[in-house]
């Protein structure tokens, strides 16, 4: 979601991998929107965004693999239907008190944007429709027709699917403006078993974004960590555990896990985004890349991806795991001033493997001992793993305490005076 | 000069109160004579009351809830708003109380965000200067600590407010409401706290019905540690609250729904903060319709200070002709006064949040 005073872009990605035949979605948005307001994005920038935003491994600066969830907006999945007479639907839908405001083919979806004057009668229309709307989501619908707001509705178009083949469903962006800085999850609710996960990225020019009506909590951070966890499946393994874990501690919140001005990083995870792919994803107040030109000399001068023009873009990843109970509310957002950079950074430290066989290295041992000890206690009061497992994990992987060289017991007080 | 005037010029700690010094809050305007530190005594200001359940909440709001409030934010306003009130109570002649700076800085530390140093400074400047500046029929306007805040976050992006930062879980709502009940009651404002708490349940659930959305919404926002904070510590002020009840309590109402409007149409979830800068400049008019005595402070400080008016005025009139500075003099000018005159006559203000 890119936000900038009352201009809105949200680009969705789901992370549906069923039947394409099955798959619709219900979006509340608060006023009509125009065809030239709806365009397909590309999945590879929102996951060049998740790569950049992901969680780090100070000792690799390799991209990390550890992602939890796709970006998810599931507002109301239902078996969709197929195709249908589209002049009688209209005349059908007025008597129902819901009114087809447009309808457009984009790309492999089909929209229609819908205003209605009762519930009852949306709730028909969509099931005529073939729209399994589940009973409960009669009264979130009225509420949202009693706010005056309008249902951005699409499916798959199945002949457009065919034409562009590929497997995934692409991201769909709406460009608004609207003084409401929200996210509508309550549809999404209504036929969740268990918890649902979102993960938000904005991008905004002032600076974080926080949630205003549930507590916006921060990640762990800076825990050092044992050495198993540097293969990606491990650690993409912690990362869940340590996010339950956090979920389940904070109670409601939405969770931080990455706050970042996009001038600079260091280090990286995954290249910047260019100011086109920031485009792309919504922030339209950036300029264009430079391109390449021509110098004096006949070279070309390729345009400085990380300095050269500012990338006057904060972006923040919020992660929340939802239900009805525990959120009964949508999601409200506020842009704050704060710009100061924050990341989910887990450390790996090697000890040294060489020759420690002096007086050194004796306490360096002793230093490690209490060092991998912290690791794996740590590690469990984040993840709640078993800490025994934890340690065998540990000695599993060869991260064990060099051999002390063998030296007398030294009692504490023959140091004291260099005898 | 005689004896008593000399220990009643214009210093500003002459005549400082003391923080052990018995303070009660008396409607009927008698003074109060105490020789002796009492614990109970002290506990009987509201104002005692009202700093230590904020610093616990400072404390609450720094452990618990993991605020991001840096130690230059707590400086920056304490130090700023604790010598903006040495400055102006030196300027204007009346004794330096610790207590009301302490309190707005201790609120302006909980609800205002900001990144940079200067802008914490600003804030207590602010909050104090327009407790001096900005009055009516000698009584100020404006909540200190909702005017900075209402000035920084709308003047400024540097800084915000962060109403979402409490959550809304149920134990800390019942904990607030019961050290909120106990502040309010002592200093005699329970009504406008709760008359506002209700009205603005009222909007909410009416609201709900009317969408037909569950009743886990509106609990939920009822439940915002924000809204009780403001409910309990910043609308309840008695300095800034009409001085009749019936008035109170329709202060109480017209803030509860200007907050509400402008949460709800507007969009803002700081709404009901900033509702509060715009129904004050009501209470001077709902005073005049419902006359009743103010609500005051009496100290012991007071009698010392009352019998040697005259002599301040002197002593400060011929300060700022002959050596005063310029800020003084602007101050005073600002206040209307051409000659120095005791202008919190004898009670030190509370001043919530």
């Amino acid at each position: 979601m890119a936000r900038d005073g009352d201009r809105t872009v949200i680009t969705m990605v789901n992370d549906y991998q069923g039947d394409p035949t099955e798959f619709a979605m219900v979006i509340p948005t608060p006023v009509v929107l125009q065809e030239s307001q709806i365009n397909i994005g590309k999945k590879s920038t929102v996951d060049h965004l998740d790569a950049y935003t992901a969680p780090r491994l100070v000792e690799y600066h390799d991209p990390d693999p550890c992602r939890v969830n796709e970006f998810q907006y599931r507002s109301l999945q239902s078996a969709a239907p197929t195709a249908s007479a589209r002049i009688q639907k209209s005349a059908a839908a007025k008597t129902l008190g819901v009114t087809i405001e447009a309808e457009y083919t984009i790309g492999e979806y089909d929209i229609v944007i819908l205003s209605a004057t009762q519930s009852d009668g949306l709730q028909t229309w969509l099931d005529r429709e073939g729209y399994k709307v589940p009973p409960k989501a009669r009264s979130v619908l009225a509420s949202y027709i009693a706010q005056d707001m309008k249902f951005f509705v699409a499916k798959v178009n199945l002949e457009e699917k065919a034409k562009l083949g590929g497997e995934f469903l692409r991201p769909i962006q709406l460009a608004f403006a609207h003084d409401r800085f929200m996210l509508p999850i309550r549809l999404g609710t209504v036929n969740a078993k268990g918890k649902q996960d979102l993960i938000l990225y904005t991008l905004t020019r002032k600076g974080r974004v926080e949630s205003t009506n549930y507590r916006t909590a921060k990640i762990p951070t800076d825990m050092g960590l044992p050495l198993f966890l540097t293969s990606d499946e491990e650690f993409g393994k912690f990362y869940k555990a340590m996010y339950a874990k956090t979920a389940e501690r904070e109670g409601p919140a939405v969770i931080l896990e990455y706050a970042w001005d996009m001038n600079w990083c260091d280090p990286c995870a995954a290249d910047p985004l260019s100011q086109d792919q920031l485009r792309e994803l919504g922030a339209f107040w950036i300029g264009r890349d430079q391109k390449p030109r021509i110098g004096t000399n006949g070279k070309v001068i390729a345009p400085n991806r990380i300095g050269g023009q500012a990338r006057d873009a904060f972006v923040t990843r919020l992660h929340v795991r939802y239900d009805a109970e525990s959120f009964p509310e949508d999601l409200k957002f506020q842009e704050t001033g704060d710009r100061q950079n924050f990341q989910g950074r887990y450390i790996m430290r090697h000890p040294f493997k060489g020759d420690i066989s002096c007086e050194a290295g004796t306490d360096y041992a002793r230093q490690l001992a209490d060092r991998f000890e912290k690791e794996a206690t740590q590690l469990a009061s984040l993840t709640g793993w078993d800490v025994a497992e934890i340690r065998q994990k540990m000695r599993d992987d060869g991260q064990i305490l060099p051999s002390i060289p063998e030296t007398e017991d030294q009692q504490w007080w023959e140091g004291i005076w260099n005898k | 000069m005689d004896a008593e005037v000399q220990r009643n010029r214009c210093r500003p700690f002459a005549s400082t109160v003391s923080p052990f010094s018995a303070a009660t809050f008396l409607r009927d305007g008698g003074v109060e004579e105490r020789s002796m530190f009492r614990v109970r005594d002290v506990w009987a200001d509201a104002r005692h009351a009202q700093i230590a359940v904020l610093t616990t909440l400072i404390c609450l709001g720094i452990t618990v809830f993991d605020f991001n409030i840096p130690l230059w934010h707590i400086v920056g306003v304490a130090g700023s708003a604790l010598g903006m009130q040495l400055f102006c109570s030196r300027a204007v002649c009346t004794s330096f109380d610790w207590r009301s700076p302490l309190i707005t800085a201790a609120s302006l530390t909980l609800l205002l965000r900001t990144d940079q140093f200067a802008w914490s400074a600003l804030a207590g400047v602010i909050a104090i200067g327009s407790k001096f500046v900005v009055r009516i029929n000698g009584k100020h306007i404006f909540n200190p600590a909702n005017f900075a805040i209402v000035i920084l976050a709308l003047g400024t992006t540097s800084a915000w407010i962060s109403p979402g930062q409490w959550g809304a879980a149920g134990w800390f709502a019942v904990t607030l409401a019961a050290l909120g009940l106990m502040v309010t009651g002592k200093a005699k404002r329970w009504d406008v706290s709760l008359m506002y708490l209700a009205s603005f349940a009222a909007i909410l659930f009416g609201r709900a019905l009317w969408f037909g959305d569950p009743l886990a919404i509106p609990l939920h926002q009822l439940q915002s540690g924000a809204l009780l904070i403001f409910a309990f510590f910043m609308i309840s002020d008695p300095m800034t609250t009409p001085n009749a009840r019936p008035a109170r309590l329709i202060y109480a109402v017209l803030t509860a729904a200007v907050g509400a409007f402008i949460v709800f149409d507007f969009y803002r979830a700081d709404g009901v903060i900033l509702a509060l800068i715009l129904t004050a400049p009501l209470v001077p008019i709902l005073d005049k319709i419902f006359p009743a005595e103010r609500a005051a402070w009496r100290v012991k400080e007071l009698h010392h200070a009352q019998i040697s008016q005259t002599a301040r005025g002197k002593r400060c009139s011929r300060r700022t002709i002959v050596g005063g500075s310029s800020c003084y003099c602007l101050l005073r000018l600002l206040r209307g006064k051409s000659r120095c005159q005791l202008v919190q006559r004898g009670f030190k203000g509370r001043h919530g949040p």
